[in-house]
């Protein structure tokens, strides 16, 4: 909802090619894992708010990535009470428990890439969603070069060949 | 207000570990954390901004089972009890699904008590909480120093509603979980009474 310029923008097509990305970073061994690379990617992609749209878009990427356990439905609920949980607990407490369930560097990494995508779900990531990306970097010690190469190796992800995302 | 996960099939409660300065607030929660099984909890968090520090972790209480087919998370906090982070405590205590103040039995120690009371009724206030409202008990510590006030004076300053009230010594361990368990009683009913 940010009406800043985005730091990434993915290129026209890219967006048909996030679900297959999001899915091959999706935890499928570990639910603990599952559950906290999803709030890691919402708190990122709600950085800036998510309006309705917003939150169906995601919902859908969601559910084209993880569709054999979670629905649509499944997800605008989950919403909801991830919303709850960062009225209840607070957003930098919920990014410290999230980050506390992701132990070992590449799970780490992965879940950092996942949430890039996760908040590009409309094509753009924009400088809330990365502040949210690079807090969730320092709990691992990282600094923001580390975080913002895994975005970029993100992006890359669903660019097609030749193209770029900015 | 709880805060349920349908995803993970969680009802997930927030208790504040409440009290002035150097109560022994920490201890309490240190002692809960280092004698809960390592598979029952999660990371013992601290949130430090640059004047104060936040320290959290989250269990699930085995022994309290389920509640209409969801586990039981409890979210146990506390912040520092100084009173310039007041600004802190009230934000924690968004939420809170039940308070454990923790007293200091030191008779040096009753006015900030006193304050800290009357802090934590006013900064309830703030979310239009009244403190007969939550559940909320009462924990007495620091009971192994020498002496400390009697049990009838400190009642008798801090415990106007007469609420659950216990005697410990946290740094020792002792009476801890038996404050929490004191507390998690109303919590738990509260909890079945709330839909889902």
């Amino acid at each position: 909802m940010s009406n800043s310029s985005p730091i990434v923008e993915l290129p026209a097509g890219a967006s048909s090619r996030l679900a297959a990305a999001v899915q091959a970073l999706t935890p499928t061994d570990d639910s603990a894992r599952l559950q906290a690379v999803l709030e890691l990617g919402y708190l990122a992609a709600s950085a800036d708010g998510l309006d309705a749209s917003e939150r169906d878009t995601l919902a859908s990427l969601l559910e084209a990535a993880t569709g054999e356990f979670y629905d649509h439905h499944a997800f605008e609920l989950h919403f909801a009470d991830l919303d709850q949980a960062v009225e209840i607990f607070g957003r930098r407490e919920r990014l410290a428990r999230t980050t506390a369930d992701l132990e070992d560097e590449a799970a780490r990494a992965d879940a950092i890439r996942f949430a890039a995508l996760v908040a590009m779900a409309d094509g753009r990531l924009h400088a809330p969603e990365l502040a949210v990306l690079v807090e969730a970097g320092a709990y691992f010690a990282w600094d923001a070069a580390r975080v913002r190469e895994l975005v970029d190796d993100a992006a890359a992800r669903v660019t097609a060949a030749g193209g770029g995302a900015r | 207000m709880s805060y349920v996960n349908h995803m993970s099939k969680e009802i997930n409660c927030k208790i504040v570990y409440y009290g002035p300065g150097l109560c022994g607030k920490t201890a309490n929660l240190q002692h809960v954390f280092g004698k809960t099984r390592p598979e029952s909890k999660g990371k013992m968090i601290s949130l430090a901004t640059e004047t104060e520090r936040t320290l959290f972790f989250d269990f699930l209480p085995i022994d309290l089972g389920m509640v209409r087919g969801f586990k039981i998370r409890f979210h146990l906090y506390t912040v520092p009890g100084q009173v310039f982070y007041d600004a802190s405590r009230k934000l924690i205590l968004k939420g809170a699904d039940g308070v454990i103040f923790v007293a200091d039995s030191q008779p040096s120690r009753i006015e900030a008590n006193i304050e800290s009371v009357e802090n934590l009724e006013h900064n309830l206030a703030a979310y239009n909480v009244k403190l007969a409202q939550i559940p909320y008990v009462i924990q007495y510590n620091k009971r192994d120093l020498p002496d400390v006030a009697s049990v009838e004076e400190l009642r008798e300053a801090l415990n106007p509603l007469k609420v659950p009230e216990f005697e410990a010594a946290a740094k020792a361990g002792v009476g801890v979980f038996e404050t929490l368990k004191g507390l998690s009683k109303p919590v738990l009913a509260q909890l079945a009474k709330q839909e889902i």
